[in-house]
């Protein structure tokens, strides 16, 4: 509890992080009607999948700072060491950055959306498929972060890449509304499987800590 | 006429003198947007065509308009602070820049709204909404570029930089429903022309523009008045105050 609460005093007082990655995602969504066409009839189908790839790209833009800080100082080995299971840091960790990180860009979402001429109803199932698909993001990041390995952020991209990839073959399905639910029943047998994956990481962590 | 420029220019001169406007500017602002308010929602028509929802208009077309003049006064502070190195020019884009993207910001939220019974759409890529909503990135940029490396004076510099470039907007916004075919109706709000609509509506109109400029300058006064004392604070005549 009270490491949540430190997490999201550290995010109040450098909202800078948060502003930047979402800041961005405005940017590059700007650019594709400018690069494209401003014509809402061709930007519509674009839509979802370009919100997806910015959702991803902004996240590992404030992934990274949510770890470097404390690894530099030392305050993230002090965690890893501390008496809490190292799931609950992982989580607790999780949690602020999803606060801090991908809410600000879910509520950005819908307005996004609206810019490229999506309907009210393909945000809403957009929203939705977000709202499951995020989290992944971060649980394969602190995946390949918290597991002792610090994978290089790349390499995250390469792990998070088959995200964007099930959230947009949406796309084809859309038009069929029954079908969106099979689309984000996908995404969450996904986020099952990351989270398990996650959890045999943190298992070869802690065995790694108590060993060591 | 270089004399006051000088004096102003001080610091510690502006601080003492514009301490006086700040009640002046807090009281005219109060009394000119609630009368604004209050003339523009409760009193003045609805259109004969939009209804009711030609009131946003009282808080869209002063704010865009705000908008624009105060990205025209940061990269006139900008160029000031570039040629002549004033110290205090350099602290006003500063204390300018997060006000002018707020407003941008309101103007865009306040055209949106307005958008959607009028257009049928939230938004669009038109002209005119693209090249104010690019008012408003490069508030942002204005804004990162000065967080980005402190407060140091190459921060600063390139902060200028990007206000005056940006310039080049102000003129695409203003022409951009003559030269492009867009969704966004001409200006209404001409200073050499009658206006097209009755009194009862422009007169509020005008009232609130009054009113949101008061409203800027009184918000930009105290930002910049923080923002002397904040860089001066080793100076003698804050210690003074300091310590009064």
């Amino acid at each position: 509890m009270m490491l949540l609460l430190r997490e999201l005093k550290i995010m109040l007082r450098s909202p800078a992080g948060a502003i930047q990655s979402l800041m961005f995602a405005v940017l590059v969504i700007t650019l594709f009607p400018l690069a494209i066409t401003p014509d809402p009839d061709q930007l519509e189908p674009l839509g979802i999948g370009l919100i997806w790839v910015v959702m991803l790209l902004s996240c590992l833009l404030a992934a990274d700072k949510s770890l470097a800080s404390d690894y530099a100082d030392g305050s993230l080995e002090q965690m890893v060491l501390s008496h809490y299971p190292l799931w609950w840091v992982c989580l607790v960790k999780s949690m602020a950055h999803w606060v801090s990180c991908a809410l600000p860009l879910l509520l950005m979402a819908p307005v996004l959306g609206a810019m490229l001429a999506m309907t009210s109803e393909n945000i809403v199932w957009l929203m939705a498929s977000l709202v499951l698909g995020i989290p992944d993001f971060k649980f394969v990041l602190y995946l390949g972060r918290h597991a002792d390995g610090w994978i290089e952020s790349k390499q995250c991209v390469a792990a998070n890449l088959d995200r964007p990839i099930s959230g947009a073959n949406l796309d084809p399905w859309y038009p069929v509304g029954d079908d969106w639910g099979r689309g984000l029943l996908w995404l969450h047998v996904g986020r099952l499987a990351v989270s398990i994956a996650c959890d045999l990481a943190l298992c070869d962590g802690h065995s790694r800590k108590n060993s060591g | 006429m270089w004399r006051w420029f000088h004096q102003w220019g001080s610091p510690k001169f502006f601080y003492h003198r514009s301490g006086a406007l700040i009640p002046v500017l807090a009281l005219a602002s109060g009394l000119i947007l609630g009368a604004g308010v209050f003339w523009g929602l409760l009193i003045a028509p609805a259109d004969y065509q939009q209804g009711e929802s030609v009131r946003i208009m009282y808080v869209h077309v002063p704010a865009a308009i705000l908008a624009q003049s105060s990205y025209a006064m940061m990269a006139v502070m900008a160029l000031i602070s570039l040629i002549w190195r004033l110290k205090i020019a350099d602290a006003a884009v500063q204390a300018v820049a997060p006000i002018g993207a707020c407003i941008t910001l309101l103007a865009l939220a306040t055209g949106s709204l307005w958008g959607k019974p009028m257009w049928g759409t939230y938004w669009v890529w038109d002209a005119r909404l693209t090249s104010t909503l690019i008012l408003f990135f490069l508030f942002a940029g204005v804004l990162a570029l000065r967080n980005a490396a402190g407060q140091s004076q190459t921060a600063g510099r390139a902060a200028s930089v990007l206000a005056v470039i940006g310039l080049i907007n102000l003129p695409i916004i203003k022409y951009s429903v003559d030269w492009w075919f867009t969704l966004h109706q001409p200006a209404s709000f001409t200073l050499t022309e009658a206006p097209a609509m009755p009194f009862s509506m422009w007169g509020p109109l005008l009232v609130m523009v009054v009113g949101f400029y008061c409203w800027f300058f009184l918000t930009w006064l105290i930002r910049l008045r923080h923002e002397i004392v904040r860089r001066e604070v080793r100076s003698d005549w804050v210690q003074q105050m300091m310590k009064q």
